[in-house]
């Protein structure tokens, strides 16, 4: 019934009145002719109401003057008959499919480009490159050919080892992978030494190929030559060149030191807070608001944005707000002690970052010294087993 | 003649086990509860007023009585009527 009636909406329908002798010899004839007639409902013996599709009310006309009745329209309903009301407002009308126009126009560039993926590569870097293809904000969305793009992104970015572009709306999400650093190959023949990276006590030694120059126990310096490619036998042959191959290991110490404050700032939210919104409009920002800097003199910010999505298409609008949360701020003064322990862990964990992959740590030592008051001065050494190894190809005796 | 075909329609439902308005042009009238009527194989429609619905069929005529009746649809071969529903005669 609800389907019925939505397809009489969409055609258009008409409630008319048929007064006259017979107006049952009017539905009678009505019904033979095929003309659909619903809702018929009896006003007086002599007048029915009913409704009646607008292509059927056109062959009324020869019906009614057969059956001798008058057809009366009372009222005009459905969707041609709504249209047809707008028609009389043509500058509401021109105005609707103007911001129609525009909007799907707008639709046609790209306004937002998003990079994920990025490790030692910066996300500004990736963007340039990108816009050198091709890709930046207000280009012509149907002028991008996304598999052209990939294909002289990964060949103009060496860094780079795998690019997917996901359109979708004005928006274009653009994934990266980066190429781990190709280890350096040496010729099968050539002539390598194998020199100390760092200063360090050595405590042990595999040497595959190549002689040792060194022995346990022995304390070396950056550049010192562990493990010799040149074989030189005492018993007359002449000297070989091989490729040495060796893990040296050793104990490097780091040392590392910085000064902290004893006073450990808590911060307490007041309950004031106060939000400032951007809105980006087809790559353009535009900012609500006038102060640049928050009205208070310590806060905590959050950021939230919102983006306007049409079926899951970015639309190129968006809103972002920036709210800023009034704090204030107490000292609480705390024991050397206890910063000293917290800042160790922080600079072992720092020191644990920057040594070579693979190695270990074997010892640590912390201590501390007061500056004044307030400050004081942490120092920590520890000591981590480490290769290294580190091979350099002679290229100058290769002649001899 | 009418009547020796109404006679074979008769037969031939009652001999192959189906209903009658299968095999012959008779009025079929459903009704659900006392609210709704549809007769299908009707005529055409006598006379309706909102007491009061008269619907022609071959050989007799239906009559439909009750209040606030109402023709929601109307075709060529079928009628629904909804409404108040007392009485239905067949004469």
């Amino acid at each position: 019934m609800l389907l019925t009636r939505l397809f009489h909406f969409l055609g258009g329908y008409l409630t008319i009145t048929v007064s006259g002798q017979y107006p049952e010899r009017f539905l009678n004839v009505c019904a033979k002719r095929g003309i659909l007639i619903w809702d018929v409902f009896p006003c007086s013996s002599k007048v029915l109401r009913c409704s009646i599709s607008i292509r059927g009310f056109r062959l009324l006309r020869p019906i009614a003057k057969k059956t001798a009745v008058h057809v009366k329209i009372i009222k005009k309903q459905g969707l041609p008959v709504l249209l047809s009301q707008y028609k009389k407002r043509k500058l509401f009308l021109s105005g609707l499919g103007l911001f129609i126009l525009i909007f799907i126009a707008m639709n046609q560039f790209i306004w937002k480009i998003e990079v994920t993926g990025c490790e030692n590569v910066s996300q500004g870097y990736v963007l340039e490159r990108l816009a050198e293809c091709g890709l930046k904000t207000g280009s012509f969305r149907p002028f991008l050919n996304e598999q052209k793009l990939k294909n002289e992104m990964l060949i103009k970015t060496p860094e780079l080892a795998w690019i997917w572009a996901d359109k979708s709306g004005s928006k274009v999400v653009v994934e990266v992978k980066e190429r781990t650093p190709v280890p350096e190959i040496y010729d099968k023949d050539a002539f390598c030494n194998i020199i100390a990276a760092k200063d360090g006590v050595i405590d042990l030694m595999i040497v595959k190929n190549g002689a040792p120059m060194v022995a346990l126990g022995d304390t070396v310096q950056k550049g010192d030559i562990l493990v010799s490619g040149m074989l030189v036998s005492d018993k007359g042959v002449p000297p070989r060149t091989v490729q040495s191959e060796a893990e040296i290991y050793a104990r490097v110490w780091y040392e590392k030191n910085r000064a902290y404050s004893l006073l450990d700032p808590i911060k307490t939210e007041t309950g004031e807070t106060e939000t400032k919104y951007t809105l980006s409009l087809f790559g353009w920002e535009l900012r609500l608001f006038k102060r640049e800097e928050s009205q208070f003199s310590h806060y905590l910010t959050e950021t939230d944005k919102k983006e306007l999505t049409l079926f899951g298409r970015y639309l190129g609008l968006a809103l972002s707000s920036v709210t800023y949360k009034e704090v204030t701020i107490t000292y609480e003064r705390l024991t050397a002690e206890s910063v000293a322990q917290s800042s160790t862990m922080e600079l072992l964990r720092e020191m644990d970052e920057e040594v070579a992959p693979g190695s270990k740590l074997t010892d640590s030592r912390a201590s501390h010294q007061a500056i004044d008051e307030e400050t004081i001065e942490v120092t920590v050494v520890a000591e981590y087993l480490e290769n290294i190894a580190k091979k350099t190809e002679i290229l100058s005796q290769e002649g001899e | 003649m009418k009547k020796k075909k109404k006679g074979a329609a008769h037969h031939v439902s009652q001999l192959l086990d189906v209903s009658l308005d299968m095999v012959a042009d008779v009025p079929r009238i459903t009704m659900n509860d006392n609210r709704e009527l549809t007769v299908e194989n009707y005529k055409s429609v006598e006379g309706y007023e909102p007491e009061e619905v008269r619907l022609r069929c071959t050989k007799y005529r239906i009559t439909a009585s009750g209040s606030d009746l109402s023709i929601v649809a109307i075709t060529d071969e079928e009628i629904l009527i909804q409404g108040n529903i007392a009485t239905i005669s067949l004469t």
